[in-house]
């Protein structure tokens, strides 16, 4: 029995760290898509100049 | 309308999924619920409901490797790298716990934790050619050489698949072959196997999307960096 519950378990905790190591990269990627999405708004807004103010 | 379709896309993944997990669920209750103890070697026989079905997992994956890495060797098209490499990572994992389910297996079944049976071995070698293939991958930077290196290397690994599965009938060994079972036994084994293959195939369309979606995103790095300021 105990041998039964240690395969099951060594199955289940392998699939576990492997699904878990593609969420935490899945993360990464998604941060860093994010962080491109900001910079890109962030240029895209315009900015007021003293210029610009006057006109 | 393209918002309907996507909404729609991610409602019928969600029940894919759902559906997958379902099935490893009902193939783990089978296993413990509807199998019937075996006479000889008690609970630890139903080790081979898992065993069985990560050895097709992990057989599989060298087969789904090998015809990846003869796409990309034709084509020289990354995609079918993702491919590899997804279906090299399950496959290790697969091979993986093919080793330790039947260690665990035969610890009860022939008091040994390992012998050098011709299945064991060439399961041990089939372990060794993921993992080397693995490791040369995270060796090499450029991605079309690594592509190439890891399909020569699994085209060349695929030689050891006939040997794996009929190593039971052309060699002289203590693995068994195919054991005769009772029929709610069979179809246990036939749960598992579907469940398994099941989980692997989601988990291997879902790597090979992240691949792809991560060598986008170093594509923009790159480009970005040699963009003039």
């Amino acid at each position: 029995m105990l041998s039964l519950l240690i395969a099951y378990l060594a199955a289940w905790l392998g699939l576990l760290g492997y699904v878990l190591r593609l969420a935490a990269q899945q993360r990464r990627l998604q941060e860093t898509v994010a962080a491109w999405q900001r910079r890109e708004d962030a240029l895209e807004t315009p900015t007021e100049t003293p210029a610009s103010k006057a006109a | 309308m393209h918002a309907r379709s996507g909404s729609l896309r991610r409602r019928c993944q969600s029940i894919g999924n759902a559906a997958v997990v379902a099935m490893v669920l009902v193939a783990l209750a089978a296993a413990f619920l509807v199998a019937p103890t075996e006479r000889t070697m008690g609970d630890a026989q139903r080790i081979v409901y898992l065993h069985v079905a990560v050895a097709w997992v992990g057989l599989a994956g060298a087969l789904l490797m090998a015809a990846a890495g003869a796409a990309y060797l034709v084509r020289r098209n990354l995609r079918w790298d993702h491919w590899a490499q997804a279906a090299a990572e399950l496959g290790w994992l697969g091979a993986t716990l093919t080793l330790v389910t039947g260690s665990l297996w035969a610890h009860a079944a022939w008091n040994v934790w390992w012998t050098w049976d011709p299945r064991l071995t060439t399961a041990l070698i089939l372990w060794a050619l993921y993992a080397g293939c693995l490791l040369l991958r995270g060796g090499v930077d450029d991605p079309h050489r690594r592509a190439r290196l890891g399909a020569v290397l699994a085209i060349a690994g695929a030689a050891d698949l006939p040997l794996v599965v009929m190593a039971t009938r052309w060699f002289r060994g203590i693995h068994p072959a195919a054991p005769a079972m009772e029929p709610s036994m069979r179809a246990v084994l036939l749960a598992s196997v579907l469940g398994f293959s099941a989980l692997f195939a989601l988990l291997l369309v879902m790597r090979r999307h992240q691949l792809e979606l991560q060598r986008l995103v170093e594509e923009l790095t790159e480009s970005e960096k040699e963009m003039p300021c």
